[in-house]
Parts: C-alpha cells; structure tokens; sequence
C-alpha cells in the first residue's frame, strides 16, 4: 500500500485532473484497488466519482469531505483497505495538506509551466523537506508539467521550465497535456482510456502513471 | 463488388501493461502519531502565513444536567434578556458564577453554546 498527495501551493494548476487521472489508470491498467480522497473545497475529484460509478467503473473509491480534522482517520482507513490512496488536497497551504503530506510516501506536485506556479510548487517542495524533516521519514516528491500545449511552447513557458530544470528539482519526463478529453471526462465520468487505450490522451496518462510507479517501487525498495 | 468488411480493432493487442510494482515493502506511515503530525503541522504551518488553520480542535466539555427552580419573577427577567439579548439561561447562570468566582473556562461562556466558535 501507498498513500500519494497530489499537492501544490498553487490552485488551478492541474491537481485534480491529474489526481482523477491516475487513480482511474491505477485501477483500469494496474489492477490496484484505490482510494481517492477529495480534500478540495470544490468537490469537483467526488462529482466525477460519482458519475463514473454510474457508469460502471469499479474498484475506485472516491471518499468526499476530507478536511483537516478527519484526514487521519479517513487515511487510516483507507489504506487498510486499498493498495493506494491518492489524496487530492486544495491549493494554498493548509493544515489539511501539512497533515496528508506527512503521512503521505509521495507527493507528486502538479505545475504549470508560468512563474507563479512554479514559485507556489517551490514553496510545497519546502513544505515537504520541513515535514519529512520533522516526521523522520522519507518522503519521495516530484512535479509534473501540467496543461502543456501539444506542439507549442512559449518564451515564457521555455525560460520557466528550464530555469527549474537547472535547479534539480525531480521532474517526470512526462508531462500532463492540454487536451479537451481531460475537460470531457468531467461531464461524461469516463477517462480516455476508456474510451480507447491506444488514444493520445490515454498514453499520455500512462506514461506518468508508469513514472509515478517506478518512484514507489524504488521507495518500496529502498525501505 | 462487394466490400471487404473492416477488420476487427486490435488496439487491446497493441498494449501491453508492465508488470505490477512490488510496493509490499511500503508499510503506514502510522509510527508517527496522530498528535505529533498534528504539532509538526503547527510548527510548519506557523512559516506560511494565514492561510493555514493552526488552533487545536476544542474538546467539548462534558455537561451536566440541572434542574433548578427559580422565582417566576427571576425567570421572567431572565426570559425578556435572553429576548433581547440573545443567550441561554445557562450563559447568564455560568456568567454570574463566573463573577462571583467560580472557575468558568472562556470557552464555555459562549451566549449560545449550541453555536460553536461564538463568543
């Protein structure tokens, strides 16, 4: 089992998309049975739950109303009875994200390639470092580029993401793109896999997917 | 000339998923306790500014029930100031004993105490 925070300082920044995204491709591709805990104010993790559940997808348990009095327990339970919980947290720093990320053995952070995003994902990265630091445990993180326009990348977005390229920050390879059927399965509650494995938007999934596993199993190793 | 029929989607045949990772050997974080998650997030959350909720959770206090009987006129008084004013006949009970030196905790002198955060 493994509990992994989708956390970043900053809000609008891709957190919840990428956190639906990888629990449905941990249950469809892997085989996992997963949690998905939605700590955002917004609720928008539990209205897709709710829609994919109609549509037939099991072994995803999305679990409503987590705030920083019942994270604890609501992880303690979860993971007793899933192979991984994924936490969706709200953006700014929060009690409830200081607690998840403690508890948590990855945290991925969801970043666009803009200034401020990634000056809020420097700020989780400290946050992380402080927490591990204090709970003597480690705790593995990466970002992942979100909403990257497929065939375009701006001045801006270039001088952003290798600036932070330099610093050594762990980044996956993959990045999250801007595509419309990551738009859709909020209204449909069916992800692109399901629509067809082989399509763009479903490998693009898996590809971060398959990194964020390979950053577990070498934290699994390495305990 | 007829058509020859489309051939069938192979697309399940085209992927092929890794092998599950081992991640057995990640075991709950839950050797820290719930108590020290919550003062490391204090010390954390103290750094970063006022988005961060940093009270500890009240713990209600246990109540005892009372029944007491009071002058009618007394409890008129009392009914027109809890009109007015708002409150229970309990807050302007623990109110007096506070003043008279009882030992009130603050968080229990709340006009309503059905209505919590209030003061």
């Amino acid at each position: 089992m493994a509990i992994l925070s989708i956390a970043s300082a900053k809000g609008g920044c891709g957190k919840t998309t990428t956190a639906i995204l990888l629990s449905v491709e941990l249950v469809l591709n892997h085989g996992y049975r997963v949690a998905l805990l939605d700590g955002d104010l917004n609720q928008h993790a539990s209205a897709f739950g709710t829609k994919a559940k109609k549509a037939g997808l099991k072994g995803l348990d999305v679990v409503p109303d987590i705030n920083d009095v019942n994270v604890l327990t609501a992880l303690r339970k979860c993971e007793a009875e899933n192979d991984l919980v994924l936490i969706d947290l709200p953006g700014g720093t929060s009690t409830l994200a200081l607690k998840a990320i403690q508890r948590s053995h990855f945290v991925l952070i969801p970043t666009q390639a803009s200034l401020p995003d990634v000056r809020d994902a420097s700020k989780t990265i400290i946050q992380i470092d402080d927490a591990q630091e204090l709970a003597r445990a480690p705790i593995g993180r990466a970002i992942v580029w979100t909403r990257i326009l497929p065939g375009f990348e701006s001045r801006s977005a270039r001088k952003v993401r290798m600036g932070l390229e330099g610093q050594g920050t762990q980044i996956l390879s993959a990045a999250l793109m801007e595509r419309a059927a990551y738009r859709e399965m909020h209204i449909t509650g069916i992800v692109p896999r399901q629509e067809a494995a082989t399509n763009a938007a479903a490998q693009n999934v898996e590809a971060i997917t398959n990194e964020v596993l390979a950053h577990l199993e070498k934290l699994s190793e390495a305990a | 000339m007829a058509t020859k029929p489309e051939l069938p989607s192979i697309d399940d045949e085209l992927v092929q998923s890794r092998p599950r990772p081992n991640l057995s050997k990640l075991r709950p974080r839950d050797d820290l306790s719930d108590s020290a998650v919550e003062a490391n997030t204090r010390a954390i959350g103290e750094q970063w500014g006022a988005s961060t909720r940093l009270t500890v959770p009240e713990e209600e206090t246990p109540l005892s029930s009372v029944r007491l009987d009071l002058p009618e006129y007394v409890d008129r008084q009392l009914k027109l100031k809890i009109a007015q004013d708002g409150g229970s006949k309990a807050y302007y009970i623990l109110r007096a004993l506070a003043k008279d030196g009882f030992e009130v905790n603050e968080k229990d002198l709340r006009l309503d105490r059905r209505k919590r955060g209030q003061k």
